[in-house]
Formats: structure tokens, C-alpha cells, sequence
């Protein structure tokens, strides 16, 4: 099945292609289609999980796309040339003769080996994953016969090639399983929130297209057809979001992320240029094993790492990180199970899915990784704070899924490779859950603002139930999913001794338990704030309800694989089966709980029992609540220091390029007319003129001197006379 | 001798022309189909001409000539096809056809003299692009501008005598230095004026001083830069544009533009390699401030004719700084943007055509959620708009994307700011596709819109598919220009900087004297 995964993502987008040109006549057939396509992709992912399961060994499988020959741009050693020439930088030749050594030194035995046949304890992610992508022993794990071999390598000498290939290790494999499956219940959900939308084919056309794109995201091998997908989820996330384009805010919207994420994807691109220059290879395993086996000269080692910030910009931009992190609470514009799918649960998780597998780059540098953890627990602190004040139901559940993605960015920063990407998974379940149910309530009120809903759980049962665990679950309850992954998170802190961001971490977990539960209490307890939309509410139909009930499911039970008492659980699972535990930290359990707790008594408190109320505290903090309440102000202040003052630049340009620069061509043009005028004039009055002139003069005189010609004999004689009077005179004198 | 494939394909438009003069003017569909089928068939030709071309070698192929032809001077009929022009050859009658078909409805006055200026600037600017003589070159360079200057000039909108005269004297100033730098380089062929030639292929095989490389490059880039349009050069663009009928912009947009940077490819480039080299820097910047000024500008534009020519003078600045990477992968993409810009906005004048003849207006302020009564049109124009900024899938990505490898590899700094382009290229084009197309359908006159009909999806079909061939496997015309490449790289590196003096033999020493007395008084 391996080298057959690309299927797993080529089935969406035969649903894409047939929807568009055949099938979008039918809104059922396209539907229908399109959840078949998506199911057997996910049947698909279970085979592959489960052969990934069996032997957790990376492979990968490539295709040439572009081969440049003959311009000895051959892989990793060659393109060093202008870097040699320039700044004298060495790069080792990718010949057998380097890597031999390296062989030798396994063989014979190095404390790597030693650490993981000691069950790997005290082991930490860093050198876990130092150590994996290192050439590893074969024989020191009965179980589990680890082969790994050297990654391809692409660069053959004299030409440079971009190939196209599909990488899977056991991450690739997990993700596959959460995107096809919260695809398909969410495909499923749709059938019944975008009942009767009269674009309702285009609707499954557009969502096909973006689970191909995601899950070609997860597959993709090298960086380059990474980014290929990710601007194609990009892209899709653009249509969807304004796919109700009527609504000028949704089409403002889609815009809006389109060209915010397009920034950071910016850096993504020249990230990329730096790498295929610096190391010559994109390639996600072969760089890995490049950087893990010091096969990248130390000269080159800062260029990677600039890659490597330069890449985290485009992570930062999908994941709606600060400072990008703008276009996301936007963004909810969008259907609502699109919301779920991409602004939830997917693509706004590449960006981490991203910095996952940079790993190996970011852990370059030590500066770097602090970057990562700070702009990852700032952004949660950020996110969390505006959350807490908000009205509109999608966007507490949007500030939430940034918050919850900073927490991510945080563990990776802090080199927490298991604990970043299993609140990944987990997020997924649960946030999906979230929007899914919120969608629920949507379709039933059809409002999005939560001071007209209230006691909505008498009316639609499930819908609470299941919003009540994923509030649970996000907030951190025993033994919810995402109690393990949080405290996953709060062990990779405590242990690396990082404790400001164990303490932002913390914080943040009790003000989600807030926001969230202020979210349940408003929403589904207490009397009905508006009567009319409370007695039209009623439970959604089956289609909804069903994915709501299985996602709620994995709420609670996704977690319990990363348990961390479990022998070989997901950490192991990830680290290709070498045995690995953080320790249970208990005491650390215990706080979360008690904050997490905490957090839901405070909501309680005021939205349930209004021993003090809401507003009460609104007017005491009054500057606080408003700050919050405009969102820290971030649109405004883009809004005065970047869009408005390039709007303006934009307008003094044209007006610079019709005055001056046309001005010029113009005013050539007016030279040369008045140019030709003064010719004009000069040729009539002057040229002409002497011309005419002499015309002139010849018809003046013969005018006049024709008067003496008379035909009389005696004033000829007399003029004959005067002549000779004349001469005479002339003559004497 | 084997059949003159390129001569056919050169001059078989003439031969359409031939047919319609002698066609009466009243008979409009038998003059328009005509037109269409000679523009079509030669695009048969060279799609055959595309599939016997060996990519591998690097020399002119099916050549014709060296035929006398002005033998007093010394000037030959010679053509030839390679690597870096065989794209553009193909791309040609391509988007001849389909302006030739986009005209069916939208031209009714003066058809005959319409279509006879279309197949005529075919021939024209299909001889510049095989044109291995540099006379015969110059000739069809300036052939070409006589029926354009007439189609702006009598089917344009509302300034177009102004547009059609602005266009041609700054292409004819620009020119004219050219023909002095040809005529210099002629007389130095040889110092027998029984001997010289303009050919090509002797020109390039002689050395030149690096000072008199750097007069000659300039005479050549003017020319050229105008057409590109390089910055400062534009103005005249955003008016031929505006002011052309939907056609002329087609071809001005795809291959009128073409025509600057292909010279420079063709010429500047393997004629004057020191004076390449020497320019680089100039060239990059200027390119630079083209692709930011021009996406700038574009960004505040009313009409959307205008906003797409500016986008224009930004694309061609990425042509332009690829080229001037003087990489393999700069060149590369950069000739694969020229065929990828030609057809994007070539596409979207088509488009922008498609709709001003159903509304007689181009402001976007009048239009706004057309997207309800033309669905079909809207999905057409989104694929354009993201072929345009380069979405990964389409063909505008393998060309910036070949461009930022190239030009990264030189200079870090300029592919950073060129690729800040694209950021800015995404917020027009969508800007503009989101007031246009998306919102409410409120004004009545755009309710009654109808969608593209057969004809016109017949013509962006083709536009389509080529999108998606050159972005998903674009490796089919990548073999076969990139060889071609790597050798001008070859010619500009390994020619340059000619150290031993005494191997100018072939120099018209008055005049190098002269120049020399210039310099000193400088």
C-alpha cells in the first residue's frame, strides 16, 4: 500500500474534477461522491496507519519533475560554487568516502545506541531526534526491525533536479487519519447545514479540492511540494471562505486571509530558495539526515538556519500566529463546517505540522527555538485574553483554535516534538467538535451572537452533550484528550526548566476553561435571552448529529494513546518505535486540573449562579474589557500603519507616474511641437517670406517702373538726356 | 534541400492576406474565417515545428539561408529557430488565432482592414522571432508597428489617435539607434565594404571592444526596454492598452512585449557580454522598481484594462530580472514567464474584451457580483487571475518560481524584493476579482449579462489547459529551451572580458577614434 498513498490523495481531487465537469448537475450524485471519495481515502488511511504501525521506518518515494542538465548543479555539493567563490564557504562532497565513516562509527557502537536500548528514560525530544534520523542500528530492537536507510539522494551530478515525492513516516500517517476523517464527518455534516444553498455542488467541489490539497500537504516529501499544497489549501481556504461572495464581509474576509497567509508564505518561498542553495536539497528526510549527521559545513549551518526563520514565517502566517494571526477570527465568515475542517482542525494546523517537521532546522539554533516557544505561548496569551470578552460564538471558538495553535508552536519551540504534535491530533478532534456543534446551534437559531441563545440544551440534546465534552476536553479535564496532550505540553516545559512558559501555559489553560464554559453557560444554560429564535430551535438532523457523536467519541479517547504510563505509546509511535516516556509528572497533573477547574467555577460563578455578574465586572475593568473587546486593536493599527499608508503611497505613485514620468514623454512631445512651430513660423514668415518677397518686390517694381513706359518718343529722348546728365555728372566727379 | 517550414510559417499570414484583399468587403464572415483559418493553420505549423524540435541541440535549426538579398549591402534572407525562440514562436499564432477569434463580434466596421492588419503583424512579428540576419530583423521589427499603430489608431476607444502616435514614435525613437548600432556592427565585419554582412552568426562570432560594447548594448537596450517596457519606459503601455480593442491588446500584451525581452535575449546578451555584465545592476534595479511600482500603481486603477497593463509592467520586470540573473534556472524561467505572461494576460484581455462588449465599460465601480449571472466567466477569469499571480498548479508559479532560484543565487536581496511582487500582485488581482465579481449583483444593466457563449469558451479553453500543462508538467518545454540556454549563459560568461587587444582586427578605426576623442573630452 505504501507506494501507493499518493491514491489516499488523489481520490479527493477525482471527486473535484468530476463534480466540475460532470457530476454538478446533481447535488445529490456530487455530494455523495464526493463523501465516497473522502471515506475510502480515510478506509485507505487506516491501511496505511496501520502498515506504518507495523514497521515505523520512514519511506519515501520520488518522481523527477524538472531536471536541469548538464548545468553541474549536482545536489548538495555543487551549488556551493557561487557560496565557495564568494565567501569561501566548504560544503563535503556527497560522496560515499564522507558517509562512510559515519557507518562505521554506528557499527562499532555509540552512546546513541546505548541511551535507546536503555528504554530511553531521561532521553529528551532533542536527541531523540538528533538520534533517529542518525543511521540506525538494526539489531538493537527485537520488536520492531528498524531499517533505516540513507535517504535518496536527489542531486545527481551535473544536472538539478526538483523532484516530486511522497514521505511517510509515522506522523504522516497520523496526520492522514485526522484529515480524512474529520473530512469525512465533516463532508457527512454538510449534507445537512448546506441543505438548499444553491451552490451546493460547487460547495463539495471546493471541499474535495481542499482534502486532496491537505492531504497531498501531509504526503509531500520535499519542501517544494509542500509549499506547492500549501498554497493550494491556501487557495482554497480563499474560496470557501467567500463562498457565500454575496457577503461583501465574507469576500473581505477570504481576501484578507488570502494575502495575510500570502506574507508569511513569502518567507516560506525565499526560506526555500536559501535551502536548495545552501544545501541543495529539499527534500524533508534527506535534509533531516544532512543536518543530524553534520553533513552541512558549519559556514552554511547560520544560512540554514535563516531558511529555517524564513520558513517559520509561512507557518506562522496558516497557523495565525502573532503578528498574522489577524485574518483568522475573519476567516469564520465561512460556512460553518468550514470552519471546522480548515480553520480548525486542518490547514490552520499545517503551520505547525510545518514547524514539526522543521525540526531538525529550528534546532540549529537555540535562539530560534526561543522565537518559536515565544511567539507560540504569546500568541496563546493573546488569543486566549481577546476570547474571553467575545459575543460571537465562531469567534471565541476562532481566538481559541489560535491560542490552542500557539500552545502547540510553544511545545515545538521548546522541543517538544511528541507534546506538539499530539495536542495537534487531539485539537483536531475537539476543536472540530466545537465548531461543528456551535454550527449545530447556528442552524437552529441562525444567529451567531450568544446574548440571544440560552438554555438551548433542553431543545437540542446532542448538540449540548457533545459541546459540553469538547469543552471539557479543550479545557483540560481527567481523563479527556486533551488532559493528556496539555500536560504533555506543561511536562516538555517543566522539564527543560522553561518556567515562564509553564507559567503562561497554565494561565492560558485556565482562561480557555473560562472563555469555553462562559461559552456552554451562555449558550445552552440558563432561560432562553430570545424568546422567538429559543421556540424555533430544535435538534439538527441525523447527518449532523452522527459526526457530532463519533468526534465526541475521539474527544474523550484520542487522547488515552499518549497516556504517559503507556509502555510504547504515541511518543514512541512518532520516534519510529524507539521506547520513549516523559515522565508522568503527577504534581503537574494535579495543577493543570485544579487551574482547569477553577477556570470552570469562576464561569459558574457568573454565568450560572451571577453571584457576581458579567457586566459588573465589564464596568470595573472598563478599559481592560474595551482594549480586549477590539481585539488589542491589532486591525486598527495595521489598518493606520500599513494598509493605509501604502493606499496613499499608491495614489501619489500613479499621480508621480501621469505628472512626472508621463509628464516627461509628454512634455518631449510639447518641444517638439513648439519646436515645429518655431520652424513653422520661421518657414512661413521667413524661408516664404523672402521667397514671396521676392515675388513681391518683382511685381512692386514692375508696377511702378512700368509707368515710365510710355511709348512717347520725346520722354524717351528725355530720359536719354537725364542719362547722359548723369554719367556726365558721375563723370566729372 | 528540405521543405522552408519557417518561411511558410513566416510568410503563409501574407498569403491569408493576399486571399481576403481579393475577398469583397461586405463579405465579413468569409474574411473573418479566412483570417482564422490561415492564423490557425500556421499555428498547426508550428506546433509540428515545436514537436521536430531538438531540444539537445543548441544550434538554429531549420534554417533557411543565408539567401541574398540586398546582395550590394551585403544583407541576407535568413531564418532560423532555437531554444529561445521557439516557445515564442509557437505562442504566436496562438494568440493571433485567438484574438482573431475574439474579434468575431466586436469588430463590424472595417473588418477587411482588421483582419489584414492582424495577419500582417503575424508575419511581422513572427519574422522577428526567426530572423537571423540582423537587417531582415530589423526590418520585420518595424513592418510590425504599421499595422498596429492602424489598429489602435482605427478600431481604439476614445484617445486613440493620441495612444497610436505615442506608441509609435517611442518605439520608432527607440529603434532608430538600433539600426545605427546595426549598421556600425555592419561595418565592422569587415574593413572591405564588398565583404560585410549583416548576418547574425558572423556578428556574433566578432570581438568587440568592451568600450564600444557598452555605446552598442545601449543602442540595442533602448530600443529594446521600450518595448519590454522597462521602467522608466512604460508610459506608452498603459495607453496602447487602454486605448486598442481587445486584439491589439492580446498581442500587444502577449507578444508585442515579448519582442523587447527576446531581444535583449537574442542580442544584447551573447553580442555585447562585457557590456552585460557591466549592466547588470542597472538592468536588476530597474526591473525591481518596475515590479513594485507597476504592482503599486495597478493596485489603484479604476478601469481594469489599465489595472492589467500595469500588472504587466510588473510581470516583465521579473522577466526581465530573471534574464539578468544570467543563471540557467533565471533564463530558463524567465523565457517560460515570457510564454506564461503571454498567455495569462493575453487571457485576460480576452476576458476583459469578453465583458466590455456586453457592457461597454471597463470600470469596475460598474460592475459587482457578476459572479451570480456569469458563472462560467467567473471561473474562467479566477484560474486566469491565479495563473497571473502564480499560484503553485499553474504556470505563472515554474516561471517566478525558476526566477527566484536564478536571480537568488546572484544577489539574495533582489529575489527577495521581487518576490515581495508577488504578495502585492495577489492583493490587486483579487481586489479587483472580489469588486467585480463577488458581492451582490445590484445594478440592473449587469443582471441581464449573459455568460460566455461557445465561441468565447471555445477560446479560453485552450487558455485554460495551457495554464494547467505548463504548471503541473512543465517539463515538456523546460527540455527544450533550456539547453539553448545554458549556451547563451555560456557565450555571455566566456566571451566576456576579452583580454588579448590586438584580435579586433575587423574595426573601423575613424570612427573608434573618434569615440576615443569623446571619451577623452568627456
Amino acid at each position: 500500500m505504501l507506494p501507493y498513498s499518493w491514491i489516499i490523495a488523489a481520490l479527493p481531487l477525482l471527486a473535484f474534477i468530476l463534480i466540475v465537469f460532470f457530476l454538478n448537475r446533481s447535488n445529490k450524485i456530487s455530494s455523495y461522491f464526493s463523501i465516497a471519495m473522502v471515506l475510502t481515502s480515510f478506509v485507505l488511511s487506516c491501511i496505511v496507519l496501520v502498515q506504518v504501525l507495523d514497521d515505523p521506518a520512514p519511506k519515501e518515494y520520488w518522481v523527477d519533475w524538472l531536471t536541469f542538465g548538464d548545468y553541474g548543479m549536482s545536489g548538495a555539493g555543487q551549488i556551493t560554487t557561487e557560496f565557495e567563490s564568494d565567501e569561501s564557504h566548504q560544503i563535503p562532497k556527497l560522496h560515499p568516502e564522507t558517509i562512510e565513516p559515519e557507518y562505521e562509527r554506528h557499527e562499532s557502537g555509540d552512546t546513541l545506541d546505548i541511551a535507546i536500548d536503555n528504554n530511553a528514560e531521561d532521553l529528551d525530544d532533542i536527541t531523540l531526534i538528533a538520534a533517529i534520523h542518525h543511521e540506525e542500528p538494526s539489531e538493537h530492537d527485537s520488536e520492531h526491525h528498524l531499517s533505516f536507510k540513507e535517504p535518496q539522494r536527489h542531486g545527481k551530478k551535473g544536472s538539478f533536479v526538483i523532484p516530486l515525492g511522497i514521505y511517510i513516516d509515522p506522523l504522516t500517517a497520523i496526520m492522514l487519519m485526522v484529515v480524512s476523517i474529520v473530512a469525512g464527518l465533516v463532508q457527512i455534516y454538510s449534507l445537512g447545514y448546506m441543505k438548499g444553498d444553491p451552490r451546493f455542488a460547487r460547495y463539495y467541489a471546493y471541499l474535495s479540492l481542499f482534502t486532496f490539497s491537505m492531504l497531498g500537504l501531509v504526503l509531500a516529501g520535499s519542501y517544494i511540494l509542500m509549499f506547492v499544497f500549501w498554497e493550494l489549501v491556501g487557495l482554497t481556504s480563499y474560496l470557501l471562505i467567500g463562498f457565500w461572495f454575496e457577503k461583501k464581509i465574507a469576500s473581505d474576509a477570504g481576501k484578507k486571509a488570502f494575502v495575510t497567509t500570502k506574507i508569511g508564505d513569502l518567507g516560506f518561498l525565499l526560506g526555500l530558495a536559501i535551502l536548495i542553495f545552501a544545501v541543495g536539497s529539499a527534500s524533508l528526510p534527506e535534509l533531516d539526515y544532512m543536518i543530524a549527521n553534520g553533513q552541512i559545513s558549519e559556514n552554511l549551518m547560520p544560512l540554514v538556519a535563516i531558511a529555517g526563520i524564513l520558513m517559520f514565517c509561512g507557518a506562522v502566517g496558516k497557523s495565525a500566529q502573532f503578528p498574522l494571526h489577524v485574518w483568522l477570527p475573519d476567516a469564520m465568515e465561512g460556512p460553518t463546517p468550514v470552519s471546522a475542517l480548515i480553520h480548525a482542525a486542518t490547514m490552520v494546523a499545517a503551520g505547525v505540522y510545518l514547524a514539526a517537521r522543521m525540526m531538525g532546522i529550528i534546532m540549529i539554533s537555540e535562539t530560534m527555538m526561543y522565537v518559536v516557544a515565544s511567539i507560540g505561548a504569546f500568541t496563546a496569551f493573546l488569543a486566549a485574553s481577546i476570547g474571553l470578552v467575545q459575543n460571537d460564538i465562531k469567534r471565541v471558538l476562532a481566538y481559541s483554535t489560535v491560542s490552542q495553535l500557539g500552545y502547540m508552536m510553544m511545545a515545538l519551540g521548546l522541543a517538544g516534538f511528541t507534546a506538539g504534535t499530539f495536542h495537534l491530533m487531539t485539537h483536531a478532534f475537539f476543536k472540530a467538535l466545537l465548531f461543528l456543534a456551535a454550527g449545530s446551534v447556528i442552524h437552529a437559531v441562525h444567529t451567531n451572537d450568544i446574548q440571544y441563545m440560552g438554555g438551548l440544551s433542553k431543545k437540542m440534546k446532542i448538540t449540548s452533550k457533545t459541546f459540553l465534552i469538547a469543552s471539557l476536553s479543550i479545557s483540560g479535564i481527567f481523563p479527556l484528550s486533551g488532559f493528556w496532550s496539555k500536560d504533555e505540553i506543561f511536562a516538555v516545559a517543566f522539564e527543560g526548566g522553561h518556567y515562564p512558559f509553564l507559567v503562561v501555559g497554565i494561565l492560558v489553560a485556565g482562561m480557555t476553561a473560562f472563555y469555553m464554559f462562559r461559552l456552554y453557560f451562555l449558550t445552552f444554560t440558563g432561560e432562553p435571552r430570545d424568546k422567538h429564535a429559543y421556540e424555533h430551535a430544535h435538534e439538527s438532523p441525523k447527518n449532523m448529529t452522527v459526526p457530532l457523536i463519533i468526534l465526541a467519541v475521539l474527544s474523550v479517547c484520542a487522547g488515552w494513546v499518549g497516556i504517559p504510563w503507556l509502555y510504547k505509546g504515541y511518543s514512541s509511535f512518532v520516534f519510529y518505535g524507539a521506547v520513549h516516556h516523559a515522565d508522568p509528572n503527577i504534581i503537574l497533573m494535579l495543577i493543570s486540573l485544579i487551574v482547569a477547574s477553577s477556570g470552570i467555577g469562576l464561569a459558574y460563578v457568573i454565568y450560572v449562579k451571577k453571584t457576581i455578574t458579567a457586566e459588573a465586572i465589564g464596568r470595573a475593568f472598563k478599559p481592560i474589557y474595551t482594549f480586549l473587546y477590539n481585539k488589542w486593536y491589532f486591525d486598527e493599527l495595521y489598518m493606520a500603519t500599513i494598509i493605509n499608508p501604502t493606499y496613499w503611497f499608491m495614489e501619489v505613485l500613479f499621480k508621480f507616474d501621469q505628472l512626472v514620468i508621463d509628464g516627461i514623454v509628454n512634455g518631449f512631445g510639447k518641444v517638439t511641437l513648439f519646436t515645429s512651430w518655431i520652424h513653422e513660423r520661421f518657414d512661413t514668415y521667413v524661408v516664404d517670406g523672402a521667397v514671396n518677397g521676392a515675388g513681391y518686390m518683382s511685381m512692386f517694381f514692375g508696377k511702378h517702373i512700368r509707368k515710365i513706359q510710355t511709348g512717347q518718343l520725346q520722354t524717351y529722348a528725355l530720359f536719354v538726356f537725364l542719362g547722359a546728365v548723369v554719367f556726365m555728372f558721375i563723370k566729372l566727379i | 534541400m528540405e521543405w522552408p517550414v519557417l518561411t511558410w510559417i513566416v510568410f503563409l499570414p501574407l498569403l491569408g492576406c493576399l486571399v481576403i484583399l481579393l475577398l469583397n468587403k461586405t463579405w465579413h464572415n468569409a474574411i473573418r474565417w479566412t483570417a482564422l483559418i490561415t492564423a490557425f493553420i500556421d499555428f498547426i505549423l508550428t506546433i509540428i515545428l515545436f514537436w521536430k524540435f531538438n531540444g539537445s541541440n543548441t544550434d538554429m535549426q531549420f534554417v533557411v539561408g543565408p539567401l541574398p538579398w540586398i546582395e550590394s549591402f551585403g544583407v541576407t534572407f535568413s531564418l532560423g529557430v532555437d531554444g529561445i525562440s521557439i516557445l515564442l514562436v509557437v505562442l504566436t499564432p496562438f494568440l493571433t488565432a485567438m484574438a482573431i477569434a475574439s474579434s468575431w463580434t466586436s469588430i463590424t466596421e472595417k473588418v477587411k482592414g482588421f483582419m489584414i492588419s492582424m495577419l500582417l503583424l503575424q508575419t511581422g512579428m513572427l519574422g522577428v522571432f526567426v530572423a537571423t540576419d540582423l537587417f531582415l530583423f530589423y526590418v520585420f521589427w518595424e513592418v510590425m508597428l504599421v499595422p498596429m499603430y492602424f489598429m489602435i489608431g482605427i478600431w481604439g476607444g476614445g484617445r486613440k489617435i493620441y495612444a497610436a502616435v505615442k506608441f509609435v514614435l517611442f518605439t520608432m525613437f527607440g529603434s532608430l539607434l538600433m539600426l545605427l548600432a546595426i549598421i556600425k556592427l555592419y561595418v565592422m565585419t569587415s574593413p572591405d565594404p564588398l565583404l560585410r554582412t549583416t548576418d547574425f552568426m558572423t556578428i556574433l562570432n566578432m570581438k568587440i571592444t568592451p568600450d564600444l560594447q557598452v555605446w552598442l548594448f545601449l543602442a540595442f537596450a533602448l530600443a529594446f526596454a521600450i518595448k519590454v517596457p522597462l521602467f522608466p519606459f512604460h508610459t506608452w503601455l498603459p495607453d496602447a492598452h487602454v486605448e486598442a480593442p481587445t486584439a491589439g491588446s492580446v498581442i500587444l500584451a502577449g507578444i508585442l512585449l515579448k519582442m523587447g525581452t527576446y531581444g535583449f535575449l537574442r542580442f544584447c546578451l551573447p553580442l555585447f557580454p562585457d557590456a552585460t555584465l557591466q549592466f547588470v545592476p542597472l538592468i536588476s534595479i530597474l526591473s525591481l522598481i518596475g515590479i513594485t511600482y507597476g504592482a503599486l500603481i495597478a493596485m489603484v486603477q479604476k478601469d481594469v484594462k489599465s489595472l492589467v497593463a500595469y500588472s504587466s509592467v510588473a510581470h516583465l520586470g521579473f522577466v526581465m530580472l530573471g534574464m539578468f540573473a544570467l543563471t540557467a534556472q533565471g533564463v530558463t524561467g524567465s523565457i517560460l514567464q515570457m510564454i506564461n505572461h503571454g498567455i495569462a494576460t493575453g487571457a485576460l484581455f480576452f476576458l476583459v474584451g469578453v465583458i466590455y462588449e456586453r457592457r461597454h465599460t471597463r470600470l469596475i465601480a460598474d460592475f459587482g457580483g457578476i459572479a451570480h449571472v456569469m458563472p462560467l466567466y467567473a471561473t474562467v477569469f479566477l484560474i486566469v487571475t491565479l495563473a497571473s499571480i502564480g499560484l503553485p498548479g499553474t504556470n505563472g508559479f515554474v516561471g517566478e518560481f525558476l526566477i527566484l532560484l536564478g536571480t537568488f543565487k546572484v544577489n539574495p536581496v533582489y529575489a527577495a524584493i521581487g518576490t515581495a511582487g508577488i504578495v502585492l500582485a495577489a492583493v490587486y488581482m483579487l481586489w479587483m476579482v472580489q469588486r467585480v465579481f463577488f458581492g451582490k449583483c445590484e445594478k440592473e444593466e449587469n443582471k441581464k449579462l449573459l455568460d460566455m457563449n461557445w465561441r468565447e469558451t471555445f477560446i479560453a479553453l485552450p487558455i485554460v489547459i495551457m495554464i494547467f500543462w505548463i504548471g503541473i508538467y512543465p517539463k515538456t518545454f523546460i527540455d527544450k529551451i533550456e539547453p539553448s540556454v545554458n549556451k547563451v549563459i555560456e557565450t555571455v560568461k566566456s566571451k566576456a572580458l576579452v583580454e588579448d587587444e590586438s584580435d579586433f582586427q575587423a574595426y573601423d578605426s575613424s570612427r573608434e577614434k573618434a569615440l576615443e576623442k569623446k571619451k577623452a573630452n568627456k
